[in-house]
């Protein structure tokens, strides 16, 4: 009579013929942790063929097609420009890359962890019928946002070979900045993912609380209007991921402080997720 | 436990002692009702005042061999979902613990991933990828699936100009090709027409045959007869019964379908003084499974004859009006006026029917036999196939007019 405790995690026995699969009751443990992982990957084509489909689903039998998520952008962006420039009374041919570099930006991470809180509710019908790792899902919507960057990240060439603003070498420290961002995202849409799984008020919460720090990030004000207490900027973390990305691309050195910061931010939220993973793996199909 | 298991392993599908609860989360906690009445589904779990969980599965034991086809039968609500999912993986057992041998191919919805948007061609890439192949096995079989499926090329088309029949061949073209160890099925071979159900069985049947197994999950008598070698009958949960498909059909009508009163009886419950044992059907299948799965009138029909010449007669009444549904459409989706008010003059529990609270078929008994009468279909083929004289569309009731003799001999 084999007891729970004895075999508790979803392991493979190699046999003398076929690979057994064992589903027992009992705490996951990190190595299904990691095989969900591996598995999720092993799936790229499939993740990566969605991603694709849920773009082109989005402005599907539209004439301009994918065009849109340019065009979308590129109003959004010199109108706010345009607009907030007369207000702050700041310099145009300064202010304008500064926005787009910001809201491009702004709106991965938006998209990401918005997308993340919800991500596991909305693929039920996947998550019921048949197994998939549930990375597999995270990895579908942080591609899905990385095409959708891709695309308004044309909207900024576009406004710097307009504005004349050359290549720097200094741009180039933006791809560590942003491949960190990547990681942080990824765990932090599963982490959200989860969280949001077992509390569904915590979707709201999540969807609040970014709408508020797109208002609290200097992404279409910059941070040294608020003077002394620019200071205050170190607390959003938000900030220091933007600044690693934007900074170099406006041709500044980010500080040490954003990379401990964002370093420190990704550590921390991958440590997170993987004891919520861990904890959660097993339950999360009752969940939904 | 490994060297145990290693002497048998002829075994592809072994369940030892699996239970699964539902936690009720999200708001749908309920207060716990003292009345215990004959209902179906899985066991409610109270905790004071509160229902706070659900069994879908208790205490589940069976071994499954290499080669062997088992049909899962039971109510609505008995469970047989959550044994497909449990044994797919999807949901972990709360207690005890599932060992597959081999891949296990989870069938439970053939459709899942169509893309109406994308070739048919396209979405064979799709549909492989989710099964978990790669692509040079799914490159391998596209000539088979374009055989089987005859599409010709259709398949270079978009798939929102397939109808349903070809997306049905399609879907279960995919299913079929690649090789399988465990396929798992929900039953769906309702749907179709005879001709392809007959092929489509045979195919299944082909594939598992040499060294897999197959579990399907269905209502039909027919389907388990010609498809599988074993039944096991789930009831709230637990298994009442596991053996030869004959038996077990046998045992399905007798004390399922028309032993209304009895089954409690074989019921075994869990529960206490504290724990008591409460039922609700709908919390255990998702509502959009059952919406969709088809009912079967073959067997229900078989099951009538049987159930009155067991009694030895027919109803003599004129006017017994029996219904018995499965599906889970509200009341008002379907015709207007003329049904309802057949079913105010409907005897509570004139046949020891269950269902009858929402019925997918209409009867009329005249004595010496009984006639479908009206019935609740989303298939214009059925419809015409049974010979019903009228139809009404839920949607515009107005047009119904009057309802002539919609006799049709079941």
């Amino acid at each position: 009579m084999p007891t729970v405790s004895e075999s508790n995690a979803s392991l493979t026995v190699e046999s003398n013929l076929q690979k057994q699969i064992v589903y027992s009751s009992g705490p996951s443990t990190f190595q299904d942790v990691l095989s969900d992982i591996k598995d999720g990957l092993s799936r790229t084509p499939l993740w990566a063929q969605f991603a694709t489909r849920d773009l082109r689903g989005r402005f599907s039998g539209a004439a301009l097609g994918s065009l849109w998520f340019i065009i979308m952008h590129l109003l959004i962006v010199s109108g706010l420009a345009v607009m907030y420039s007369k207000i702050l009374g700041t310099d145009l041919r300064e202010y304008l890359p500064y926005v787009a570099v910001g809201l491009t930006v702004w709106n991965i991470i938006n998209g990401i962890i918005s997308d993340g809180a919800g991500v596991f509710p909305a693929n039920q019908v996947y998550l019921k019928q048949v197994k998939l790792p549930f990375s597999f899902f995270i990895f579908r919507i942080n591609l899905k946002h990385l095409l959708i960057f891709f695309y308004q990240c044309t909207v900024v060439i576009g406004m710097y070979a307009l504005l004349k603003m050359g290549p720097h070498m200094i741009m180039l420290l933006a791809i560590p900045g942003f491949m960190l961002l990547l990681l942080f995202l990824l765990s932090a849409s599963l982490l959200a993912g989860i969280v949001a799984t077992r509390s569904r008020d915590m979707n709201g919460l999540i969807q609040s609380a970014l709408r508020f720090a797109f208002f609290l990030t200097p992404i279409f004000w910059d941070a040294r209007r608020l003077g002394e207490y620019a200071f205050l900027m170190n607390f959003n973390p938000f900030y220091h991921f933007l600044e690693i990305v934007r900074a170099p691309l406006l041709g500044n050195y980010p500080t040490a402080v954003n990379y401990y910061a964002c370093i420190g931010m990704t550590a921390i939220t991958i440590v997170l997720t993987l004891f919520a993973f861990k904890y959660s793996m097993k339950k999360l199909a009752y969940w939904i | 436990m490994t060297s145990e298991f290693s002497q048998t392993s002829s075994n592809k599908i072994v369940f030892e002692h699996v239970s699964v609860h539902f936690p009720l989360l999200h708001g749908q906690s309920v207060r716990a009702d003292k009345n215990t009445a004959k209902t179906r589904g899985g066991t409610l779990v109270t905790k004071g005042a509160r229902v706070r969980s659900l069994t879908a599965l208790n205490n589940v034991s069976f071994r499954i061999g290499q080669g062997e086809r088992v049909g899962i039968m039971g109510e609505n609500g008995s469970g047989k979902t959550t044994l497909l999912r449990t044994l797919c993986g999807i949901y972990y057992p709360h207690e005890g613990e599932v060992r597959i041998r081999g891949r296990v191919s989870s069938m439970l919805d053939l459709h899942l991933g169509f893309d109406n948007d994308a070739s048919g061609r396209d979405n064979i890439w799709v549909r492989g990828r989710l099964l978990g192949y790669n692509s040079a096995q799914i490159e391998s079989r596209i000539p088979e699936i374009l055989e089987f499926s005859q599409l010709g090329t259709f398949l270079e088309l978009k798939m929102k100009v397939y109808s349903s029949g070809m997306r049905m061949r399609l879907a279960f073209a995919i299913a079929t090709s690649f090789p399988a160890d465990n396929l798992i099925m929900d039953e769906w071979l309702s749907a179709g027409d005879k001709a392809f159900r007959s092929v489509a069985e045979e195919r299944m049947v082909g594939l598992v045959e040499s060294s897999g197994s197959l579990v399907i999950a269905t209502h039909n008598p027919g389907i388990l007869r010609r498809v599988c070698q074993r039944g096991i009958i789930l009831h709230r949960g637990a298994i009442i019964f596991d053996g030869a498909c004959e038996d077990a059909i046998e045992f399905y009508q007798r004390e399922i379908v028309l032993g209304g009163r009895n089954k409690r009886e074989l019921a075994p419950l869990v529960g206490n003084a504290e724990n008591e044992p409460l039922t609700e059907p709908t919390l255990v299948e998702p509502q959009a499974l059952l919406d969709r799965r088809l009912s079967d009138l073959e067997s229900i029909t078989a099951a009538l004859h049987a159930y009155f010449a067991d009694m030895g007669h027919y109803p003599t009444t004129e006017d017994v009006w029996f219904g018995i549904g499965r599906n889970r459409l509200p009341p008002e989706e379907w015709i207007p006026g003329l049904v309802s008010s057949y079913l105010d003059e409907v005897p509570r529990d004139p046949a020891g029917m269950p269902g009858l609270d929402d019925p997918q078929y209409i009867y009329k008994s005249d004595g010496e036999g009984f006639k479908l009468l009206a019935l609740k279909t989303g298939d214009v083929d059925q419809v015409r196939e049974l010979g019903m004289l009228s139809a009404i569309d839920p949607k515009r009731p107005w047009a119904y007019g009057s309802w002539t003799e919609g006799y049709a001999d079941a």
